[in-house]
């Protein structure tokens, strides 16, 4: 019986579809049967992050509709047999699509799945309540930035509302820029737990690896690259699975050495 | 009936409790009391409790205040201990306590206890006071008819005495709200203050470090001086 999970932030650009994606990678390379659900109707992103741009044939709409059955309209990933993908309808709206529908698809995928993932569109109105509608557990996603805190708070107590315990809720923290922490032009970590009241599940350094792997439509997991950001999402799989994994420090996050650091540390030994 | 004497001592009129079974039972007799004595009490009166029972004191006596109250009487004292055997009108007080509630009393509905974060827009509306166990996250609002008392963070909207009440006061642990709002006086509050209380002076709203002096005994209504 899978675990249902939405990303959800309500600022949009904080790195939901991203981590949609890499998340379900990393878990699917541990061998389980992880689904991924596209609910962003009308500006579907996933399916690019992915790269399975050109092997949609019928989308989240056409299911919703009854036009065929869910198992008929899953992409599976190239790859990882285990991995796959719902997509997104890019011609039709959100209103297209009921909270409802949300349930019973997502029902009929239970039995075959271990986790899906639900990567919800920025924003609170329909296309939220859609995406939230069949899911367990939400994984609030943002950056260190106070207008997508402030986003992200509202979307909490908005997930509180329609009946979402506290130990269901948790924070990923994205984008997260070590140095300028330290320099104290970033929050930290503390300012953003006691802004927003909940654990922290994971937090994510900025990387330009990501922008590549995107472009790429290649995940990180399987992009061979950047050995600190599959540490990373490990930690949160890991998180997910059950396992007290400890949240990384500042040093775990800080920026591999830049060629301008290392120039600089030359000079400092002189 | 045993349980409840209704006498006018040397303190004023007391109502003697004795003992009792159930509650019910006990309001039934003070109920039957009073109006065995129709005519001799007005309302506003204001009398004296005594109760013999002093475990049972602790469990029920709000209970038996409030349905004094409710009759209509103010309860000034309450008294643990029992009528002189001998001397009918004298009274053997072990225990006295003042009740200070009925000089400086504001009720209007219960006290609504919040004990979690408003989030934004998330809002506590109540038609009496609020007392919010939590932060007020920016975005989130307090809507009361009475006092708001913020136990932690006030980062939201804070709106207290909303029907009217310019006695009305806000407290905050961290006094940073968006907007303040006291009966129809709107402000703001420039810099984040702790341990703060926001009342009603001259006709406007002022924010001010609680001081319990200032606030404490000296003063008959919050804000004016004696």
């Amino acid at each position: 019986m899978a675990k249902v999970y939405v990303l959800t932030s309500g600022k949009g650009g904080v790195g939901k579809t991203t981590l949609a994606a890499n998340l379900g990678t990393a878990m699917a390379l541990k061998g389980e049967r992880v689904a991924l659900i596209d609910a962003d109707i009308g500006l579907k992103n996933l399916d690019v992050v992915m790269g399975l741009e050109n092997r949609i044939v019928y989308t989240l709409i056409d299911v919703a509709n009854g036009k065929v059955h869910v198992f008929d309209a899953l992409v599976r990933h190239k790859q990882l047999k285990n991995l796959s993908l719902l997509p997104a309808s890019q011609i039709a709206t959100k209103e297209m699509i009921s909270p409802d529908d949300m349930k019973r698809i997502i029902g009929e995928m239970k039995e075959r799945f271990d986790y899906i993932f639900v990567d919800c569109p920025a924003g609170i109105e329909r296309g939220f309540r859609n995406a939230v509608a069949g899911a367990d557990e939400a994984l609030i996603v943002t950056t260190p930035e106070l207008p997508a805190i402030t986003d992200a708070d509202r979307v909490i107590g908005l997930l509180e509302n329609m009946g979402f315990e506290d130990d269901k809720i948790h924070l990923i923290v994205n984008r997260f820029k070590a140095h300028m922490v330290r320099n104290g032009d970033m929050l930290n970590i503390d300012d953003i737990k006691s802004a927003l009241s909940i654990e922290v599940m994971g937090i994510v350094p900025d990387s330009e690896e990501v922008i590549i792997s995107t472009n790429k439509g290649v995940p990180l997991s399987l992009n061979g690259a950047d050995g600190r950001m599959n540490k990373i999402l490990d930690g949160i799989v890991r998180r997910l699975e059950g396992e007290d994994v400890p949240i990384p420090n500042l040093n775990d996050l800080a920026e591999k050495n830049s060629l301008w650091n290392v120039i600089k540390s030359l000079f400092r030994h002189r | 009936m045993g349980s409840v004497d209704l006498r006018m001592t040397k303190r004023g009129v007391v109502l003697f409790v004795e003992k009792y079974g159930d509650l019910a039972q006990l309001f039934a007799d003070i109920t039957n009391k009073f109006s065995q004595l129709n005519g001799f009490f007005t309302q506003g009166d204001k009398i004296s409790v005594m109760i013999k029972d002093r475990e049972k004191y602790s469990k029920d006596i709000t209970e038996i205040v409030s349905f004094v109250e409710k009759m209509g009487f103010k309860v000034g004292e309450i008294l643990v201990g029992e009528m002189n055997k001998k001397t009918p009108n004298k009274l053997s007080v072990k225990q006295k306590m003042k009740v200070v509630e009925s000089e400086n009393f504001q009720q209007l509905n219960p006290t609504k206890v919040v004990k979690k974060t408003v989030r934004s827009g998330q809002a506590v509306i109540h038609d009496g006071d609020v007392i919010l166990v939590g932060n007020l996250n920016s975005g989130g609002e307090v809507i009361s008819a009475g006092n708001v008392m913020i136990l932690g963070e006030a980062r939201g909207v804070i709106r207290a005495g909303v029907k009217g009440d310019e006695d009305a006061l806000i407290f905050a642990i961290t006094m940073s709200p968006e907007l303040i709002q006291i009966a129809n006086h709107v402000s703001h509050v420039p810099e984040s203050i702790e341990n703060a209380m926001a009342y009603v002076r001259n006709g406007k709203v002022v924010v001010e470090k609680y001081d319990n002096i200032k606030f404490g005994v000296g003063r008959d209504q919050i804000g004016k001086e004696r």
